[in-house]
């Protein structure tokens, strides 16, 4: 994989322009999704400055906090949001009936028939806006000592929902700006400098007759993305207008009017990202999407479903820290996603399959020779098995070795096992399954002579049983600590 | 940052100057403390846009890049081996900062020097070893380093090496790299000077600049590659031999920095048979 | 080149910049950077590298405001009151035995308050003299030292380190206390940071171990098991966990150990290539002159471009230089390991296309990889 990588690296370096690393889009994109940047208190995550949201890009709400140390003016602004949140999240609840084919028949659900989105500029943004301000909403109380606004708690549950969606691969309910770039394209920049979300846009998409490397010096110098501010802006823009809140204040003004200058500097702070967020949103949308995004958005609709009847019932219920053994279950839940996200990509994309042929996993090629005919006799039964063979010229050479299984990209159920390889590097396949039961169904099955093939190691998807142990393997017993 | 930016809060900072001489004729003394903190923020913010704008379109903060990085940009973009006052033009036409030759005296020297350092034998140096060095170009029938034409390492030999047509191909396919950066960027800051630059060069290419008409990129591509046409392949052809001939006889340090010592050498290895 | 001579030439590179004591976070930096002949350089003649990187352009890092207030305010919270937060800590967490606290600032202020002088050499000594008495389990001892200067020997050379504010707790083996002011929610802190908090305090502990020896005692005495104290959630409340930074100190010390001598290091430097003088006399601004010279003076200096960069000061000189260039090790390292030693983008791409005939057994492995990758793309995307 490292190799096609490299080598688009080089190219976009080259022409001074990203390369598209797919041909098309992985994520699911909403009608209407909700675009949210904001800013934070340096070194204090807890402490939002501003935050910029809406679901249209030519209309941005913008919130701030003048006094950003206030908890008491910081859930009073935060519930503005909140309220804003919910009533997005409250668009989402119309449901549906489906019936889903499972191993024991066809079962009927009811089902969302949009889940919402979120839409932040980066992974940061992410973190702190759903795990961060998630949980320090959450626990807050409408009653008791110290009440606040009842949404907020309501929206620190679904941001938390959020949070624990974000991390699930295939999941879309919350991509980040810079997360979609880099996903379809490849810049020829430090994978590290992608994580600006400017800088990554300056490569996918730089202004006429300017090349990517030059926009991506100059989108440097713009405000940063978030969650953390430009520590000039807050030296010279920020402390002043937090001052000239105070003053204000003193003064008799109210809220709104004592925090101009703060929601000017931070929309003319913020704007940029929200634009850029939007844009990249837009790039993507135009590619065509591929088959699984689909099936993926679905499992999406399906947790908010659940997330929303557990917010209703009143038993949303998120746990601190995961214990050893559930995080144990975690990883290996993740791993398990993982590797079944890759292949629906690599199945949906010729250009990701690419970088499989590139690295020597998948064969690419043409059909030399096809022998329908061929048999196979089983020893100890002395049946025949139709078991076609398949000599495949490579456009790039293939070393596998004998009994490596690969399946037919565009065919899945078609199954085959590399017999030997000859000395020009043609490859002999023998079918193994999917050719049917007689000569007509093979002959329909089996790619004919000339045919541009791509054989890869990515199986018809199986189900995994939930069989992981009720207590852990030694392997994942923490150490005592020595003292 | 847009000029739209900069109306706008010109506009805000002159309509509070307004507000607050109304707030001092009303002897409003809270609005006009008011009003002054908020004209504070406002005249902040028009200073630091207007600095920024009249700063120009450079990039916030301007690297210096050190002479030998300048060369390499340069030839870079060339592609083919160039003689030092063309290299300094370029630099200056293109990239903005004059470059004096004078401050190219010494590089010759200096990168034989680095590359030394970083191959000794036996050292862990290797790290040391740079990307790609500026080195002289060689001349066909002796390896000899040539004076005032310089190369990047990263090129093979045969563009290393000048042959007697060599010099004339060479500018040729530099013309019609200057002319296809020209082509490709025109909104650039840079293009009209690289034009300028293009105008003296393309001069001695016949049928590239029709007087009356002015500068025209595609003529001067048509004009390069058709001369082209006669020279390039006898001169890629001695260009060849002569590396041949270099990858033969010569080590890694003489195929890059010349081969000063080429007589001393073959007469040592006669005698040594 | 001997030893006196190397100092001496690394001085003079050092040109007009005065010398500075290396800072915890500096020394931990070299190990994003491994085998940076200009980052070592930079750092064994103890250079200022924020005031050099400024001078060749590159933006300057800059902290908040609000950061450093917090941070203060953080720090005095955890040690006023005759340090309860923190002794509480102490005892909890490490599980010293400690009741009273004693503590001594070296930082430079207070230390010329004290005693009207407060340049590095005193302050070192005095570092001596305290450790001293907390090794030797005097009673009078203190339990606390605050900005102490330490020396690291660094490619031969003892190498003055100043670390941030911190502190032993000590009776007994002395444990290393770094204050911090980023959040611990619900026990779990940013792994990134508690990371960077654990390489400098590493730092802190080999310095340290240093002086102990040269005190006549075992290193171990020092040890890895430090306290790291954070807020606790969104409040200021201090919590602190544990960091071991055992396997931080054995990199350093491997690095260090691998580090290259000075002699060795100066060959780099050629006689007369000097840093400028960062400032104009007379208007005491930084003329380009003094920038284009301090360019060329770090160019000689062969650098290393890789990921890790990004947290130099100079990243942004180096990474122009590498734009200029067309070096492959500006996409990283990734491509770098790829391509090996053809390195330039220009060599990579004509060998992955077959415009360009292999010449070394390098060229030939990466026309061989790239070239299998180009075909691919080609054929998916026909």
């Amino acid at each position: 994989m490292e190799n096609l990588r490299t080598y688009q690296m080089l190219v976009a370096a080259a022409r001074r322009r990203a390369v598209p690393r797919t041909a098309f889009r992985h994520v699911h994109l909403a009608a209407r999704p909700l675009v949210v940047a904001g800013y934070h208190l340096a070194g204090e995550p807890g402490a939002p400055v501003a935050l910029c949201y809406g679901t249209d890009p030519d209309r941005m709400h913008v919130l701030v906090v003048g006094e950003p140390r206030d908890r008491t003016l910081r859930f009073a602004v935060l519930a503005r949001f909140a309220a804003f949140l919910t009533d997005y999240l409250a668009g989402y609840g119309e449901r549906e009936r489906l019936v889903r084919n499972t191993r024991g028949g066809p079962v009927e659900e009811e089902l969302c028939v949009e889940a919402p989105q979120l839409i932040v500029p980066n992974e940061t943004t992410a973190h702190w806006l759903c795990d961060m301000l998630g949980r320090s909403l959450r626990y807050l109380r409408p009653d008791g000592e110290y009440p606040v606004d009842p949404l907020l708690p309501v929206a620190g549950a679904h941001l938390t929902w959020f949070a624990t969606r974000r991390v699930i691969p295939g999941s879309s309910v919350v991509c980040t700006g810079t997360g979609l770039l880099g996903t379809h394209w490849q810049s020829g920049q430090l994978p590290t400098e992608d994580a600006n979300l400017h800088a990554l846009l300056a490569w996918v998409d730089p202004p006429d007759g300017v090349d990517a490397a030059t926009a991506a010096l100059d989108a440097e110098a713009l405000p940063p993305a978030g969650p953390v501010s430009d520590p000039r802006w807050d030296r010279d823009e920020l402390k002043p207008a937090i001052e000239a809140y105070g003053r204000l204040r003193g003064a008799g003004a109210d809220e709104d009017l004592a925090a101009t200058s703060l929601r000017d500097a931070a929309a003319a702070a913020l704007r940029p990202a929200w634009q850029a967020t939007w844009r990249a949103v837009g790039l993507v949308r135009a590619l065509p999407e591929a088959a699984h995004v689909p099936s993926r958005w679905e499992v999406d609709r399906a947790q908010w479903t659940l997330h929303l009847d557990r917010v209703a019932a009143g038993t949303a219920h998120f746990s601190r820290r995961l214990d050893p053994l559930r995080s144990f279950r975690f990883l290996a839940e993740l791993e398990r996603r993982t590797a079944a996200l890759e292949r629906q990509m690599v199945l949906d994309d010729p250009l990701i399959m690419a970088g499989h042929v590139a690295a020597g996993d998948a064969l690419a090629g043409t059909v030399a020779a096809r022998d329908i005919d061929h048999f196979v006799i089983n020893p100890t039964t002395g049946r025949r098995r139709r078991r076609p063979l398949l000599h495949i010229t490579p456009a790039v050479p293939f070393y596998r070795p004998p009994g490596v299984e690969l399946w037919l990209a565009t065919n899945n159920a078609l199954k085959a096992q590399v017999l030997s390889t000859h000395p020009d590097g043609t490859v002999v396949l023998r079918v193994e399954s999917g050719m049917g039961r007689n000569a007509a169904q093979a002959e329909a099955a089996v790619p004919p002579v000339g045919a541009s093939v791509v054989f890869a190691p990515f199986g018809p998807s199986e189900t995994y049983p939930d069989n992981l142990p009720d207590t852990l393997p030694w392997t994942h017993v923490p150490a005592e600590v020595e003292r | 940052m847009t000029d739209s930016e900069i109306s706008e809060v010109l506009a805000r900072v002159a309509a509070l100057q307004g507000e607050l001489q109304q707030a001092y004729e009303a002897r409003d003394a809270a609005a006009a403390e008011r009003l002054l903190a908020e004209l504070s923020v406002a005249e902040r913010r028009r200073n630091r846009l207007l600095q920024r704008a009249m700063a120009g379109d450079a990039p916030r903060y301007d690297v210096t890049l050190p002479v030998r990085e300048r060369v390499a940009q340069v030839l870079n973009l060339l592609g083919r081996p160039a003689g030092v006052s063309l290299i300094c033009d370029v630099a200056s036409a293109r990239f903005g900062e004059p470059l004096a030759p004078t401050r190219l005296a010494s590089l010759r020297r200096d990168e034989h020097r680095s590359w030394s350092t970083a191959h000794q034998p036996g050292g862990p140096q290797r790290t040391a070893a740079r990307p790609v060095y500026v080195v002289p170009a060689l001349t066909y029938d002796r390896m000899a380093p040539v004076r005032g034409l310089l190369a990047l390492s990263s090129w093979p030999l045969e563009l290393r090496i000048v042959a007697p047509a060599s010099h004339r191909v060479d500018m040729l396919h530099i013309i019609d790299r200057l002319a296809a950066e020209a082509a490709a960027n025109p909104r650039s800051s840079w293009v009209k000077d690289v034009e300028r630059l293009l105008w003296r060069l393309a001069r001695t290419v016949p049928d590239a600049i029709e007087r009356a008409r002015g500068l025209n990129l595609p003529l001067i591509r048509k004009a390069v590659a058709a001369e082209l046409a006669q020279l390039a392949d006898a001169d890629a052809a001695e260009r060849q031999a002569a590396a041949e001939r270099a990858r033969a006889q010569l080590d890694d340090e003489q195929q890059l920095f010349g081969a000063r010592f080429t007589i001393a050498r073959k007469k040592a290895a006669g005698e040594r048979a | 080149m001997r030893l006196l001579a190397a100092q001496d030439r690394l001085a003079a590179f050092r040109g007009g910049f005065p010398a500075v004591p290396l800072s915890a976070r500096r020394i931990a930096g070299l190990l994003d950077a491994p085998g940076c002949v200009r980052r070592q350089v930079v750092d064994a003649a103890c250079v200022p590298i924020d005031d050099l990187a400024a001078l060749v352009g590159c933006p300057p890092a800059g902290q908040s405001p609000f950061a450093l207030a917090r941070a203060r305010q953080f720090e005095r919270l955890v040690t006023d009151n005759d340090m309860g937060p923190l002794l509480r800590l102490v005892r909890e967490l490490l599980g010293l035995p400690v009741t009273a606290a004693r503590e001594k600032d070296l930082s430079a202020s207070q230390v010329s308050m004290q005693f009207r002088r407060s340049d590095t050499a005193f302050r070192a000594e005095l570092t001596r003299r305290y450790v001293r008495e907390m090794l030797d389990g005097d009673d009078r001892a203190v339990n606390l030292l605050r900005s102490p200067i330490l020396e690291l020997a660094i490619g031969g050379v003892p190498m003055p380190v100043e670390p941030d504010a911190v502190a032993y707790a000590a009776t007994g083996p002395l444990h290393p206390v770094e204050i911090r002011s980023f959040p611990c929610v619900d026990g779990f802190a940013e792994p990134g940071q508690v990371s960077a908090a654990a390489r400098q305090t590493a730092v802190q502990v080999l310095a340290t171990r240093e002086l102990v020896v040269r005190l006549g005692h075992d290193p171990q005495r020092v040890s890895t098991h430090g306290l790291l104290v954070l807020p606790e959630n969104f409040s200021l409340n201090a919590t602190g966990e544990i960091l071991d930074v055992a396997p931080q100190a054995r990199r350093l010390r491997r690095y260090l150990d691998d580090f290259p001598r000075l002699d060795a290091l100066a060959r780099h430097v050629p006689e007369g290539v000097e840093l400028p003088h960062p400032r104009q006399p007379g208007t005491g601004e930084p003329s380009r002159e003094a920038a284009a010279q301090a360019a060329d003076a770090l160019a000689v200096l062969p650098s290393r471009f890789t990921d890790g960069c990004v947290g130099c000061p100079l990243f942004a000189f180096c990474r122009a230089e590498a734009n200029a260039v067309g070096s492959v090790a500006r996409l990283g390292s990734l491509a770098a390991n790829v391509c090996g030693d053809v390195s330039t983008v220009e060599q990579a791409l004509a060998l992955a296309h077959g415009e360009r005939t292999p010449v070394t057994a390098a060229e030939s492995a990466v026309a061989a990889e790239l070239g299998r990758a180009a075909t691919a793309l080609a054929l998916a995307t026909r």
